[in-house]
């Protein structure tokens, strides 16, 4: 899974999940956000623009992610978010907790104001 | 659809995709629309996953047994393992409230389960297993496209 340094904002990390992120594949996306984190990358955003599937596994390894990054001052936010995958997370109460966004400019603003 | 469509498989991870295109089909062949085959595309997925790292754990050679049915308003869907019993009441629901824990976000799962499906039932019987059903209600318009 993709990381890179975002071309709107400097200081904030983007992760591209893409795909169908069931139990299998979680642990991918677990891994880059704890690698990340662990370079002391805390303003994290996730680009869900080809994700065809969350489970709840990918959902927690991103809510275990948001909350580290703020404990150190930093957050964790979505963007791009397809449809059916937004539904879900209206459905499951989880857009209460993670902040969304329409685009990827959108969200490196919001993080570089954290 | 057919009276009932079954799949069985190795209850490994890597079998998730198979279950999930299965019962894609199924919920299709039933009329179900894609927003709603989507739902029990993810409840299926969830249920599966909990089978294959809970009642399966450290079990190599265990399988999982999914069934479909439609009934005039109604589509259902059973999955049975051999694994450990599970008891769905000693799962506490996640916390997520405005003060988010991460430490209590175990049944996560189990709450999808739940909020997308209209009724989920779990059941254990020694000779049989364990067998969750889960039934999603049609709504006329999925009727309508039968």
């Amino acid at each position: 899974m993709n990381g890179h340094a975002s071309s709107y904002q400097p200081g904030v990390w983007v992760i591209e999940a893409g795909g169908r992120i069931d139990a299998m594949h979680a642990p991918v996306l677990e891994a880059a956000l704890q690698r990340a984190l662990a370079q002391g990358k805390y303003r994290l955003l996730v680009h869900l623009g080809q994700a065809r599937y969350l489970s709840s596994h990918s959902l927690k390894a991103l809510l275990v992610a948001r909350q580290k990054a703020r404990s150190h001052g930093g957050d964790l936010v979505l963007c791009c978010t397809p449809p059916r995958v937004q539904e879900i997370l209206e459905i499951t109460g989880l857009t209460q907790i993670l902040s969304l966004y329409e685009s990827e400019e959108e969200a490196a603003s919001a993080l570089a104001s954290v | 659809m057919p009276d009932e469509c079954r799949l069985t498989v190795p209850g490994r991870l890597d079998q998730l995709i198979i279950i999930s295109e299965f019962i894609a089909q199924a919920a299709r062949q039933a009329g179900l629309d894609e927003r709603t085959v989507f739902h029990v595309q993810m409840a299926v997925d969830e249920a599966c996953t909990n089978v294959i790292q809970h009642a399966y754990q450290g079990i190599e050679d265990g399988e999982i047994t999914l069934a479909c049915r439609r009934t005039d308003d109604t589509f259902v869907i059973t999955i049975q393992d051999h694994g450990r019993p599970f008891d769905p009441t000693t799962v506490p629901p996640p916390d997520l409230g405005a003060d988010l824990d991460v430490r209590r976000l175990g049944g996560l799962g189990l709450y999808f389960m739940h909020r997308l499906m209209d009724e989920v039932h779990f059941e254990f019987n020694a000779e049989t297993g364990n067998t969750v059903t889960m039934i999603k209600r049609i709504a006329p318009q999925s009727q309508d496209d039968r």
